[in-house]
């Protein structure tokens, strides 16, 4: 063997030696490679996909918190939880109006104002802006937010990874607090139909939409969902009257849980005092022979501070009604002897307290249930002639229409 | 003569030994990269599907706290080619009712039930009697 010959067996066994040496210190035998597309699945790992779980877990909250603002609000009648409505209150449920004063709430910049506190506790790293519910999406504005992550250094990259990720949203909700605009229609429909009927309530039962129940809502139902303290009195005081009334669009919420909903139901009150002082209109007069006197009977209005009594001989003004007392008598003859004209008073401070006919005095009233009781004796009305009636309430400042007559029989 | 006969035969055998073993011993290694990097993709493609159920689930609904995302993308499953993430991922009742990617393994109250009126898979609660 020549001397080239010779080294190239050696650098041979060299060689092998080598690979001997490789694979005792390796143990495995496999050359360690770097993973193809490291950065990139890195990036997608750690940044991506870490942006994509915080996104995720940052709906789930703004989710609940638009749930959340959703019913609050229809419990307190379009209001925050700790407002309380300018018209005030009855039974801790808000009056959307008192008297002539209508305080409807609104709702859409009271959404905004609940939600963003909730959310600047809830998510207090992000600061939203311009969040609103427009039509039936929730949406706002949040400054994108950066990611770092560190590659690792034995893979020699040469820097960190950042990755910006954006925190604005917009969620639909199967929900639009353009609800509350239709509500505040209807309810402003139904106070205009029925503040001036002297049985409001039969109104309401009559002339309410189907979605509308006065009344409670029913707290057995859903005890935990309520935010209100559980009620004590009743429903109706006063001409102010509660109402528990469900969504007219069918809106529903969700509950956590899959294929279960609940529906959205709206807490307010409403107050149904007259515009004008009622009229008296369920008059009844019964002649009571062996006392010789006429028996009034009619439905006290709690406003009125005193009643007048009309009776006439002159009959034809009867199709003058309904109008002002004043202008209908303005038809009666001035002469006595043509037309007999007379008004009695009945002032409510000086309401009896009730008591049987038998023990009832003349030209004196009597408040029994509710109902007022006159008994009117004048010497100057004939058995023979026919007489009508008719009463009207007043208050210092005002008279209620007369809108009907009714005959005085004495037979 | 002989001699060179046999320092080129072993030269020759060394030379195809060597070629062999290198050409073994790399593409191992390289096969292994690939195998990681796919792993790590798959992986990727699971958590991705993961996330996507869970953002279906949310717009079904149903609640799902911050600290159960990170969970429930962690134990998802790929049965059938199909990401798993919680019951209402399964699309048949056999599956439902079977769990086997054991969606309801943390939560021992609550099981996989098959809603025959909307034709999919919800976590209930298991009967009070039912639960030990």
């Amino acid at each position: 063997m020549n001397k080239k010959g010779t080294v190239l067996h050696w650098i041979i066994f060299g060689i092998l030696v080598a690979l001997a040496v490789f694979f005792v210190m390796s143990k495995t035998g496999i050359i360690k490679q770097e993973p193809k597309a490291y950065w990139s699945l890195h990036f997608l790992k750690n940044n991506y996909l870490e942006a994509e779980k915080i996104l995720l877990s940052y709906e789930s909250i703004e989710r609940i918190i638009a749930k959340d603002t959703i019913q609050e609000l229809a419990q307190n009648g379009g209001l925050q939880k700790t407002e309380i409505s300018n018209c005030g209150t009855l039974q801790n449920i808000n009056l959307w109006n008192n008297n002539n004063q209508w305080c409807m709430p609104d709702a859409p910049k009271n959404f905004s104002t609940s939600a963003t506190a909730q959310l600047n506790t809830k998510l207090p790293q992000l600061k939203f802006t311009n969040l609103q519910f427009n039509k039936n999406t929730f949406s706002a504005k949040a400054p994108k937010q950066p990611l770092h992550t560190l590659l690792l250094k034995q893979h020699n990259f040469p820097s960190d990874q950042t990755y910006f990720y954006d925190p604005s949203f917009a969620i639909e909700l199967s929900y639009s607090l353009d609800e509350y605009t239709q509500l505040q229609s209807e309810a402003k429909l139904l106070v205009e139909k029925c503040r001036n009927t002297q049985e409001f309530l039969t109104c309401i039962e009559q002339a309410k939409p189907t979605h509308w129940h006065p009344g409670f809502c029913d707290q057995t139902k859903n005890p935990k969902k309520q935010s209100n303290p559980k009620p004590t009195g009743p429903s109706t005081i006063d001409r102010k009257t509660i109402f528990c009334v469900q969504s007219p669009n069918g809106y529903t919420l969700n509950t956590g849980q899959a294929n279960v909903k609940e529906n959205i139901i709206y807490t307010f009150a409403l107050d149904f005092t007259p515009s004008s002082l009622l009229p008296v209109q369920d008059t009844t007069i019964t002649y009571l022979e062996a006392k010789e006197m006429y028996h009034f009977q009619f439905t006290h209005n709690p406003i009125a501070q005193g009643y007048k009594i009309y009776y006439t001989n002159w009959l034809i003004i009867k199709d003058n009604t309904p109008g002002n007392a004043q202008d209908i008598f303005s038809s009666v003859p001035k002469d006595p002897a043509l037309g007999f004209y007379e008004t009695t008073f009945i002032n409510t401070a000086n309401l009896q307290p009730c008591v049987t006919q038998v023990d009832a005095q003349p030209n004196q009233a009597y408040l029994c249930q509710n109902k007022i009781q006159y008994y009117l004796s004048n010497p100057q009305l004939k058995k023979d002639i026919s007489y009508i009636a008719g009463i009207t309430a007043h208050t210092d400042k005002e008279e209620s229409l007369l809108t009907n007559f009714v005959d005085m029989a004495s037979k | 003569m002989m001699d060179d006969f046999f320092d080129f035969l072993f030269t020759v055998m060394a030379a195809v030994f060597l070629f062999y073993f290198l050409t073994f011993t790399l593409h191992q290694s390289v096969k292994e990269s690939d195998n990681q990097a796919l792993d790590e993709l798959s992986t990727f493609h699971r958590f991705d599907s993961s996330v996507n159920n869970l953002r279906l689930q949310l717009y079904d609904g149903q609640s799902l706290t911050p600290e159960e995302i990170g969970v429930k993308i962690e134990k998802s499953k790929i049965l059938g080619g199909k990401t798993i993430t919680s019951c209402s991922d399964y699309e048949t009742q056999i599956e439902c009712e079977k769990d086997s990617a054991g969606t309801s393994q943390d939560h021992p109250d609550y099981e996989c039930v098959w809603d025959k009126q909307s034709k999919s898979c919800l976590s209930l609660r298991k009967p009070t009697a039912d639960i030990k």
